[in-house]
């Protein structure tokens, strides 16, 4: 008997070797052509990533960098997927197989923020980019906002209600503030076992409604627990540099040298400081998301691979329909066995034992980034978007300027 | 007025310079990491007062906020000429526990079994233990007294009393009528919840404190004890930040300039009215200038006198 899972539902061949396909072929051999000079293709990245930089100064144009993230979280799922595949033992390149179809090959260079990728685009699409950014961008920060700002609304309420019962001196209600803080915390971290993953699909399959596929994500966080934790441990890391780019301009103002500016000149010493500093915050946002897109495609091969061995075909329906086309075009789907092997008692129990401690390490590192939120406005406290947006996890957004220096 | 750069800018190192004329390095007395419960080795203004003048223990008092229990120690020193001895009584929601848990003990009205009775012996005596430094518990028979005629008017629950700065100024208005001090000091506190949070607090504060000065010096004015013969010194123990680039710029733990930076206002007989004395000075040359009104001499005070304050 035989049994596959990735059963494709439309006719998409799976990949042959570049020599096997003359479409291939050429299209790989233009690939190599067409690419101008690595000095052009270096600008052309300088450029993009200067004008993400510039994006993250605004609130609203940050939703845009939140969008281009997407489209490069969705290359990265597509490289891992390539990585491992059959596909790739049989010589077909990560450039070829990007170019073997058009669905993917958007994704053969850094998205761009206004243009299509494709240059033969006519009409309305010129500006494609900027429209697929911008709709990737605002599901992305709307399905986040869902599942992560309960946790931080209510550490933002519990710290309120914290100093507000010490100012009034409601010192027999003093356990409701902490309370309700590590309840955020607590909220936020489970959150955020969740959300990475379920994020990182929305941004393969370009579908916000995947995102709340409940058991099928929750299945995925599971099967790649451990490496969901060193997920969770990187974000708590990379958001150590934001920490200190937020606290330092609390004791740099004391330098005596900036009683002697006017207004203006301490909000534009401010703005070029949060301009700088956008050039630390973009490269770390990229990197926490490419590795959440990197620990979804893992973790999707791992479930595949399973549950085809096993003959469970019970979630075969729970795939996205650009997850089956895309793994069978790679080659995932024929992954045969004759038989659904049994799963030895202990080894489960060892297996089940091990992702309880994953996702237990990853909860704690989720905790370690929220701590990290509550330090950062010990030290320099922003109202409203100090708490609510996590600079690493929602909007790539890290600019303060205190009310004084507004307008 | 400034805050020497030997010092630091805290609540509590402000305190003692504000009471002793003299920056001193402080290390909390435990050993506890952020503690503050610090030591003066050099006599306070108290000790001075009641050396000099013979005067009793409820005469020289500090009225304390309910959650700074590490400043209702500041009442004396470790000076082996001054000391225990000398020390200030302390009015503070504090101490009213003590007394009130000792009375219950005492009278034992709520029919607390023998269990019950052990705990709350247990408690009474981790709340006496905060004061290790003095052999008898309790303080003098007169604060006692107070203490019986606000249970009178409060009752036990806690709930009923003013909270905050707003009790503060009803303990000082009560201990003008009951204990007549001679010395008091206040330390009014509900400006300082605004470190890390809503900068409302702030103002609302300083409204607090201010309508309870106003209460004091009217109720003062009204008693012929105190008419015309009260100096009152307002004085922070630091100031706070400015850093311009934040949205609420009031710590001071950080030795920052401005929380360097402070005041004190004068203010009673044989003090210039609407004077301004605009110079550099120190923070501990208060404690002088107030000594120096009372005619006291302080040999261990570090600081000069504030002679432009005077008429």
């Amino acid at each position: 008997m035989s049994s596959s899972i990735l059963t494709p539902d439309a006719a998409v061949e799976p990949l042959r070797s570049a020599s096997d396909s003359p479409t291939n072929n050429a299209q790989s051999n233009d690939a190599k052509r067409k690419p101008t000079s690595k000095i052009f293709g270096w600008l052309a990245a300088t450029w993009r990533f200067f004008v993400g930089v510039v994006l993250c100064q605004h609130l609203l144009a940050s939703l845009l960098v939140v969008g281009w993230t997407n489209r490069i979280m969705r290359r990265r799922v597509l490289y891992e997927w390539w990585r491992g595949s059959p596909s790739r033992s049989t010589g077909i390149g990560f450039p070829e197989f990007l170019h073997s179809d058009s669905r993917f090959q958007a994704a053969a260079a850094l998205p761009h923020w206004i243009g299509p990728e494709e240059q033969t685009t006519t009409g309305w699409r010129w500006c494609r980019s900027l429209v697929d950014n911008a709709m990737r961008g605002i599901a992305a920060t709307a399905n986040l906002c869902v599942i992560v700002l309960p946790g931080a609304v209510l550490w933002y309420y519990a710290w309120v209600l914290g100093w507000t019962i010490s100012f009034n001196k409601v010192y027999e209600q003093s356990h409701l503030g902490a309370l309700l803080g590590f309840t955020g915390i607590a909220l936020f971290a489970a959150a955020m076992l969740y959300a990475p993953i379920a994020l990182a699909r929305q941004a393969f399959t370009n579908s916000p409604a995947v995102f709340y596929q409940w058991k099928f994500n929750w299945r995925l966080v599971r099967y790649g627990a451990w490496g969901h934790a060193r997920l969770a441990a990187l974000f708590a890391v990379l958001a150590l540099p934001l920490m200190v780019i937020k606290v330092a301009p609390y004791f740099v103002g004391h330098d005596p040298a900036f009683q002697e500016f006017s207004t203006e000149e301490l909000a534009a010493w401010l703005r070029g400081y949060y301009f700088w500093t956008g050039m630390i915050l973009l490269p770390l946002f990229l990197l926490a998301w490419r590795q959440a897109a990197k620990t979804y495609a893992r973790a999707a091969l791992v479930m595949s691979r399973l549950d085809d061995q096993r003959g469970n075909s019970r979630w075969q329906s729970s795939w996205h329909a650009a997850e089956r086309q895309t793994l069978h075009a790679l080659g995932y789907s024929s992954v045969t066995v004759n038989q659904p092997s049994p799963v030895w008692l202990p080894r489960r129990v060892a297996g089940s034992l091990s992702t309880a401690c994953g996702l237990a390490v990853a909860w704690a590192a989720w905790s370690v980034l929220s701590l990290q939120v509550f330090v950062s406005q010990f030290f320099n406290y922003v109202p409203g978007m100090g708490w609510l947006n996590p600079p690493l996890v929602i909007l790539p957004y890290l600019r303060y300027l205190p009310p004084g220096l507004v307008d | 007025m400034l805050i020497g750069d030997a010092a630091e800018t805290g609540h509590g190192q402000g305190t003692l310079n504000l009471l002793t004329g003299k920056y001193d390095s402080y290390t909390d007395a435990k050993g506890e990491f952020l503690g503050e419960r610090f030591e003066a080795k050099v006599p306070t203004l108290f000790e001075y007062l009641r050396r000099a003048y013979n005067i009793a223990q409820h005469e020289t008092l500090v009225i304390n906020g309910e959650d700074r229990t590490q400043e209702e120690f500041y009442t004396f020193s470790n000076h082996h000429l001054f000391g225990a001895e000398f020390r200030s009584n302390v009015l503070s929601l504090y101490r009213y526990k003590v007394y009130l848990l000792e009375q219950q003990i005492a009278a034992n009205k709520l029919g607390w079994n023998e269990q019950t009775l052990a705990e709350k012996r247990d408690e009474l005596q981790k709340m006496r233990s905060l004061d290790y430094r003095t052999q008898q518990p309790g303080q003098s028979p007169e604060i006692d007294q107070f203490w019986a005629r606000w249970r009178n008017y409060y009752g036990d629950s806690g709930l009923v009393n003013p909270r905050g700065d707003r009790l503060l100024t009803e303990l000082s208005i009560r201990a003008l009528q009951q204990l007549r001090p001679r010395l008091m000091m206040v330390n009014y506190n509900d400006c300082d919840y605004v470190h890390w949070g809503n900068m409302a607090h702030y103002t609302q504060g300083i409204a607090t404190m201010d309508a309870g000065i106003q209460r004091i010096v009217n109720a003062v004015e009204a008693d012929e004890f105190y008419r015309g013969n009260t100096l009152f010194v307002v004085a922070p123990d630091c100031g706070r930040d400015t850093s311009p680039f934040a949205a609420v710029p009031c710590q001071h733990h950080f030795n920052s300039r401005s929380s360097r930076e402070v005041f004190a206002l004068f203010v009673g007989p044989g003090i210039d009215r609407g004077k301004i004395v605009d110079r550099k000075c120190e923070q501990i040359e208060v404690a002088r200038t107030v000594g120096q009104a009372m005619g006291l001499t302080m040999p261990h005070a570090e600081a000069s006198i504030l002679e432009e304050a005077f008429a």
